[in-house]
């Protein structure tokens, strides 16, 4: 039991962090907790480890105890999956008012997401993958789809003016997982997609989502909605990644002042669209293994689009197993948030928290794991380490779709 | 704090089993990593990308792209799973004694 010192309190402190928190919704509702628990209810991870419990969070924020938050470690363990602020009935958001207190009191977050958010300012992917190193395995991709799908005029297009779409890379893919590179470059080619790539500003990643650092988000955003005007197209589309989706979308509604209206997708609601046309012709057949999946907080809970991924995998595969509970009431991965990149401090709360996963995967029955999120990829595939979940894998949508595809109905 | 122990020496590991401190590898370190990569013995061929990974590094201080060390290293990024089923970030650089990657790996 801890003594709250009422000479420490800051009465302004609630107003202060309100006052700043970038949202799109109506702030003042911030204000309204009745201190309910319906947060610290739909945490999934209030009682499966320590400083886990939004509710105590806004007690704090609305005594005033300045330093008790800023200081707390519920700020840093909270992965901002929303599942809290989804059920609050008065519209308290949470997750935007931990955003709030991680990036604008001088804090400097846990691990490296600094150095993640630095490097992506500074280079312009978090990667730090040079513009030739980029352009170069872009290139290598390209020639191996060609010589894939026998077409030499299955191309990876960058910089093309007027093109339908913008397509935004995770530098992951184009590091380390370059078949990942290939595998969407054979679907864009299978549907005859007007696509481009940038050569300039490529990474839809956006770690200022998590260190809640604004000027640096909207620096990051500006990039963006830069590119969708220089190159004249109509729509940018974000590569399956969840805080990328969801940063991409909403980002330039808080982040941005003018030209912030351009369309953003994913690309899963691509696929939709495609299958929608009569464009994706897949096999099912090819992909008999038991699956289920895993719903990336960002962009289902957030962002919607749980139907796109049921839609895409019901389309793919022939046994498709949900886990529960699902959807937008599906628990977080327990790396969201920055959590992945935040080193050994918060490695036991990543943990902790992907043990709710690794039991909601067991009772599946199933060893595959689809997840458009590569984020949750990373920490899935922790957890089944951690937890010995024994012939587990994670697949992205795309690898079950390229590999499924009817070569000899290509519209 | 986890540690690899090997001929007595304790070789300190991150929270996700990967070496702190490169110049602590040794050869034993990739063998004591082998089967928990999935990989039964460690090959010419593995040894061939360890030691380019390795020397890589201490170059740069960074891990390559995946497009560097395919052709580099003369294998087809299929022949590089095939060697190393984790992949080149989790696999490949682990067993090189390179830290984890930062950033979304």
């Amino acid at each position: 039991m801890s003594v709250i010192l009422a000479k420490n309190l800051d009465p302004n402190f609630m107003n202060e962090v309100i006052s700043k928190a970038c949202t799109t919704s109506n702030r003042e509702n911030f204000y309204n907790c009745l201190s309910c628990g319906m947060c610290s209810a739909g945490c999934p991870y209030n009682g499966v480890h320590d400083n886990a419990d939004p509710r105590k969070f806004i007690r704090m924020l609305t005594l005033g105890m300045k330093d008790e938050v800023l200081n707390s470690d519920f700020i840093w363990a909270c992965t901002q999956c929303g599942r809290c602020t989804m059920e609050c009935p008065m519209g308290v958001e949470v997750l935007t008012l931990v955003r709030t207190v991680r990036g604008n009191f001088g804090l400097r977050a846990p691990g490296f997401l600094q150095d993640v958010v630095d490097a992506q300012i500074k280079t312009g992917n978090q990667m730090e993958v040079s513009t030739e190193d980029y352009l170069e395995t872009l290139e290598w991709m390209e020639e191996e789809l060609q010589e894939e799908v026998g077409d030499p005029n299955a191309k990876i297009p960058i910089d093309k003016e007027g093109a339908e779409f913008l397509f935004l890379w995770d530098p992951r893919e184009i590091k380390y997982y370059p078949h990942d590179v290939q595998s969407i470059a054979k679907i864009m080619w299978y549907v005859g997609a007007d696509w481009t790539c940038s050569s300039r500003w490529w990474d839809a990643t956006h770690y200022a989502l998590f260190n809640g650092n604004d000027e640096e988000a909207r620096i990051i955003t500006q990039r963006y909605a830069d590119e969708v005007k220089r190159l004249k197209v109509k729509e940018l589309v974000v590569t399956e990644c969840g805080h990328a989706t969801h940063a991409n979308k909403w980002g330039p509604k808080v982040w941005l002042e003018k030209d912030n209206t351009y369309p953003v997708k994913s690309i899963v609601e691509k696929y939709v669209e495609w299958f929608e046309a009569g464009l994706l012709k897949v096999d099912p057949s090819k992909n008999t293994e038991p699956i289920t999946l895993h719903d990336p907080c960002n962009s289902v809970r957030k962002q919607g689009l749980g139907d796109a991924m049921r839609y895409v995998l019901k389309k793919t595969v022939t046994d498709f197993r949900e886990m529960h509970p699902n959807g937008v009431m599906n628990y977080c991965c327990g790396g969201g948030g920055g959590l992945l990149a935040m080193g050994k401090d918060i490695y036991p709360y990543r943990m902790a928290k992907g043990k709710l996963k690794a039991d909601q995967i067991k009772a599946t029955g199933c060893k595959l794991i689809a997840c458009p999120c590569h984020n949750c990829f990373d920490q899935l595939t922790d957890i089944i380490k951690y937890y010995n979940l024994e012939g587990c894998r994670v697949i992205h949508l795309h690898h079950l779709i390229s590999h499924a595809l009817i070569m000899d109905e290509k519209p | 704090m986890a540690f690899l122990e090997i001929g007595g020496k304790q070789i300190e590991l991150d929270e996700d089993g990967f070496v702190v401190n490169p110049d602590e590898w040794t050869e034993e370190v990739a063998k004591a990593f082998a089967e928990s990569e999935g990989i039964k013995e460690l090959t010419e061929d593995h040894w061939k990308v360890i030691h380019y990974l390795r020397d890589y590094y201490k170059q740069f201080q960074v891990a390559p792209m995946v497009r560097k060390m395919c052709k580099q290293t003369g294998y087809s990024l299929k022949q590089i799973y095939e060697l190393f089923p984790s992949g080149p970030a989790k696999g490949a650089c682990k067993l090189a004694g390179l830290p984890k990657p930062t950033g979304c790996v």
